[in-house]
């Protein structure tokens, strides 16, 4: 019964939990996407964990009990639907880049070197920042912190099909954002995608991602400042 | 595109759900030899997965753990320290709270014990009365002159219920319900088994029990004894319990009876 069980302590919860403050510290500067929510984020979540803490079970997974904590904390705090809906719209709009992509990749090209070979920290850390709310814990948990799809299911609170599309989709977006990087750099200049963008442009899309007409500063500048800031109009 | 291969992969659109699984350590058993083997004798899902596999290391690689800002870790340290030693899961949930409130609980209980007890006493009385076979006031087969012995004596015209013909009028006690006047009448079959009708105002005491049925459209509480079983039920203003050594179908197989044959008026009595 509940009320005779030992009470963890303060020194229980500070042997079991705290050490995975940088997994989640880490994690929560992916979700939140700056440093200072990142530590609010925590500091509640690990609060929270220490209230509920005798509702843990010893011996069973903690991190991904905290990280449980965590998701709900965020989601119910952090999360922007407005912006998810908009770059979810955008990315299916996107997507035939990356087919173009994978042609090159399973034609033999060696695309895939170029573009795995001459990505940045940088780069990486902007497109997952890119990824919706949903598709990017999917991701952060998968491939960052080596959840298994069972232990993102409970994290998630959601079946394990769909742990496996949030992450397939999330995948997805990432890479798209590093084709298009890699373009805009110079990184990569084939055919296939200078004739995509050719495509698109005619079609009276805008797409900063065009190999051949893009300039980096410019478009840099466009990313920091928002659309209206441009500076070409 | 593969060609047809031995575990029946003949499509890469059949594989390229595996190659996810694959690459995040999920696929196992069956499914990874197949996936395996399908990889062997096609090129274009061997460059996919080995793309995925490098496309995960490398955002692993490129996106290390944050080291958390020691600052951070020191207010974090601070904040924890604040709370209460152990918080128990339910603050509200501490002895000093429990006892008051299991004290309270059982108070609530003996109050709720004793209206319920007080509601049902007039079903009680009609019970104890008919075991304790007390001598009756008046006698006599015939309803009318038994009923007509109350006129003044109660505060009300008593109508005695009718009962079907074999059971027959034995007599009536004036008795009281709480402090009120009421009618005791007894009825008597053939093999002497009793059936009696406490007729009373039901202002003195309301008639409750946790088991109440609908019959004929009207609603009548049960509540059984050893050995006897007691229904009441309300009629033109008047409260009436009737108790018989019978089970709830036989009881109320005779209120059936009475309701079906109403009672002559009053005026008719005399």
């Amino acid at each position: 019964m509940a009320l005779f069980k030992r009470r963890p302590s303060r020194a229980d919860f500070e042997r079991e939990a705290l050490p995975h403050t940088q997994a989640l510290y880490s994690a929560a500067v992916r979700l939140t996407r700056n440093e200072r929510d990142a530590e609010d984020l925590v500091q509640d979540s690990l609060l929270r964990a220490y209230r509920f803490f005798d509702s843990f079970e010893p011996g069973t997974n903690c991190k991904a009990w905290l990280f449980r904590i965590m998701t709900n904390v965020f989601c119910n705090r952090y999360r922007e639907r407005e912006r998810e809906q908009e770059i979810l719209t955008e990315a299916k709009s996107s997507d035939a880049n990356l087919e173009q992509f994978f042609a090159g990749v399973e034609g033999g090209r060696n695309v895939e070197g170029a573009l795995l070979g001459r990505l940045v920290s940088e780069d990486v850390e902007r497109a997952l920042a890119d990824v919706p709310d949903d598709f990017r814990i999917a991701v952060i948990l998968a491939d960052l912190e080596d959840f298994s799809y069972k232990e993102i299911a409970e994290i998630m609170e959601c079946p394990a099909g769909t742990v496996m599309s949030r992450l397939y989709r999330g995948r997805k977006i990432l890479q798209r954002s590093l084709f298009n990087y890699a373009v805009e750099q110079g990184v990569i200049t084939p055919d296939w995608a200078n004739a995509e963008a050719g495509a698109e442009a005619k079609q009276g899309k805008a797409n900063p991602a065009s190999a051949d007409t893009v300039d980096l500063d410019s478009y840099r500048r466009k990313r920091a400042g928002g659309a209206g800031t441009d500076g070409q109009g | 595109m593969a060609k047809a291969d031995r575990v029946g992969i003949a499509d890469c659109a059949d594989v390229e759900a595996f190659t996810q699984s694959y690459v995040d350590g999920e696929l196992s058993g069956r499914d990874r030899e197949r996936y395996e083997r399908h990889l062997r004798d096609c090129e274009r899902c061997t460059a996919a997965q080995r793309f995925a596999s490098r496309m995960k290391a490398a955002v692993r690689g490129h996106l290390p753990r944050r080291q958390v800002p020691a600052s951070f870790e020191q207010r974090l340290r601070v904040a924890i320290g604040a709370q209460p030693e152990a918080p128990p899961r339910w603050p509200w949930l501490t002895w000093p709270r429990v006892v008051p409130a299991l004290a309270a609980m059982g108070v609530m209980v003996a109050i709720v014990g004793t209206v319920h007890n007080r509601r049902s006493i007039v079903m009680e009385q009609a019970r104890r009365t008919y075991q304790a076979e007390l001598p009756l006031d008046v006698t006599g087969p015939d309803c009318a002159m038994v009923t007509s012995w109350f006129r003044g004596r109660v505060d009300f015209p008593v109508h005695a219920p009718r009962l079907p013909a074999q059971i027959t009028c034995k007599g009536g006690r004036l008795v009281n319900v709480e402090d009120r006047p009421a009618a005791y009448l007894v009825y008597q079959d053939q093999r002497g088994h009793r059936v009696s009708v406490l007729v009373f105002d039901p202002e003195a005491a309301p008639i409750e029990a946790p088991h109440h049925r609908l019959v004929d459209g009207r609603e009548v509480f049960y509540r059984g004894g050893p050995g006897v079983m007691t229904a009441g039920y309300r009629d033109q203003g008047l409260g009436y319990v009737m108790t018989a050594d019978v089970d709830e179908d036989a009881l109320t197989g005779l209120l059936q009876a009475s309701f079906r044959q109403p009672a002559p008026p009053a005026n008719e009595l005399h």
